[in-house]
């Protein structure tokens, strides 16, 4: 088990009441936290890392109770990271060699040049380039890149592929996929990838959790009185009356094709 | 149009940063200690480097016409107070420093000179204040390109009294939107345990760019040899 959330309650000093009693657990790979805007995805997602610290209720990881002094708030972001949404919230400093070796030196990691290095050769990114100056598709591969210098054992993932490209949606794909010893909390309300993507799918409606399950399971008629539709994937699979694993479209026209 | 400066500096071929700096103090110093005719030498040498350098000549140039009406109006009254002679020293020593001056903030990053000053013990908050507040500068100024872009778009700037109203909302919303940025920057900072220390570029030294010295040296050899 990787995250427990019990009775989770947070608002925002403005009054609103963003998560209404999350009662969660996360032990898959790959869990996709869906939802319409403001229904608390985010939120959720920053109370994860200790960056909001819940009014009540409480957060287990592996086991342990999250508590929110230095001490504790050190060694978790050792282990989890995030992406956010938007990458100019997130960058920091005025290079990318900066950005990518930032998290690293505030932890204490010594002889951490290799691993930035390593870190800007996969993503293909040049260290000297001024962070500003970036495409919003290369500042999200910055971010990501930043957030995995760290080998996190977690990644915390908002709305990753929003604002994408299609071949840079992509190649964040590619890269997502092969982080095999990463756990990949995502929130995303793009149905699609949700069922691509996810071991498991949360659904969140105003601040609660409202389904949780296997995403051939989450997917059928139930979602529909929440406002989302079924994938187009899986009305594919249900329309030939096919019994296939892969929830990859491209795959299963393939196999259909054979 | 002139691009932004940082834009300038990060396409410098020049790319040895205490190189660069070392080269600025002692071509500083040394612009002090020469005569006019080996200043307008020196000026000469400088806009060569800036042409071996990447930057553009034509950009160079029109950074350099900045202070051109100060400098006009300066020369005036130096001319009527201090006669001719005067002047033209006064001219050619501050067009040479303002060339000198250009030339280092056209070529090297805030990123490089932060890694410069933490070098030398610079005050390690002023530089944090520094390397944040560039940061920040940039994050404002995409938020202003924006929201004049929004408002001239439905003809917010048509007339003065609609500029005067548009600039009051673009002000106030530039305040709203630096306080909500503030706080998301300040979550960035702790998400990845942000302890005050921040990361320094490599340094690269290149054997070609030692050749940056042959300037005060070259002005200096004719200094001494009274040219």
């Amino acid at each position: 088990m990787i995250y427990r959330i019990i009775n989770l309650h947070y608002t925002y000093p403005d009054g609103t009441n963003a998560l209404k009693g999350i009662n969660l657990t996360i032990n898959k790979r790959r869990t996709v936290i869906l939802g319409h805007n403001g229904s608390g995805k985010t939120t959720l997602l920053f109370c994860m890392i200790g960056l909001y610290k819940p009014q009540t209720g409480y957060i287990e990881f592996e086991g342990n109770r999250l508590k929110y002094d230095k001490k504790s708030l050190l060694s978790l972001r050792k282990k989890v990271s995030i992406v956010f949404q938007n990458p100019d919230d997130q960058i920091v400093m005025p290079t990318v060699y900066q950005e990518i070796s930032f998290g690293l030196i505030n932890m204490n990691i010594k002889n951490f040049e290799d691993n930035v290095k390593d870190i800007m050769k996969k993503f293909k990114l040049d260290g000297n380039r001024l962070t500003h100056n970036l495409s919003f598709g290369e500042k999200k591969k910055v971010c990501l890149a930043s957030a995995l210098a760290l080998k996190p054992k977690v990644l915390l993932l908002d709305e990753p592929l929003s604002g994408l490209d299609y071949p840079s949606r992509l190649e964040f794909l590619d890269i997502l996929h092969e982080l095999k010893d990463t756990y990949l909390i995502v929130t995303t309300h793009d149905i699609e990838f949700a069922y691509e993507f996810a071991e498991e799918v949360v659904l969140l409606m105003d601040g609660k959790v409202v389904l949780v399950g296997d995403p051939d399971e989450i997917f059928n008629e139930r979602i529909l009185k929440y406002g989302y539709d079924i994938p187009k994937t899986l009305k594919l699979k249900q329309f030939f009356n096919v019994k296939i694993e892969s929830r990859n479209f491209d795959e299963i026209l393939r196999r259909l094709k054979k | 149009m002139i691009p932004k400066i940082d834009v300038i500096a990060e396409q410098c071929k020049i790319k040895s940063t205490y190189i660069k700096v070392v080269f600025f103090l002692i071509t500083f110093i040394v612009i002090w200690v020469i005569d006019t005719v080996e200043r307008i030498i020196l000026l000469v040498l400088i806009l060569l480097a800036v042409r071996f350098s990447g930057i553009s000549l034509r950009i160079y140039l029109k950074i350099l016409s900045v202070p051109v009406i100060f400098i006009t109006l300066s020369s005036v009254i130096l001319v009527i107070a201090y006669g001719l002679e005067y002047m033209l020293e006064i001219l050619i020593r501050t067009i040479t420093s303002f060339a000198l001056m250009s030339f280092f903030i056209t070529s090297i990053t805030i990123s490089e000179i932060y890694t410069v000053l933490k070098k030398m013990r610079f005050p390690t908050f002023l530089l944090e204040i520094l390397v944040i507040s560039y940061r920040i500068i940039s994050v404002l100024l995409e938020e202003i390109y924006r929201i004049r872009i929004s408002q001239e778009l439905r003809n917010g700037y048509s007339n003065i009294k609609r500029s005067l109203l548009s600039l009051t909302y673009l002000i106030f919303l530039l305040l709203i939107r630096s306080i909500n940025k503030t706080r998301t920057y300040i979550l960035a900072l702790n998400s990845r345990y942000y302890t005050g220390k921040l990361p320094e570029v490599p340094v690269i030294i290149h054997r070609k760019d030692f050749s940056l010295f042959l300037i005060p040296i070259i002005t200096l050899i004719l200094k001494l040899l009274e040219f």
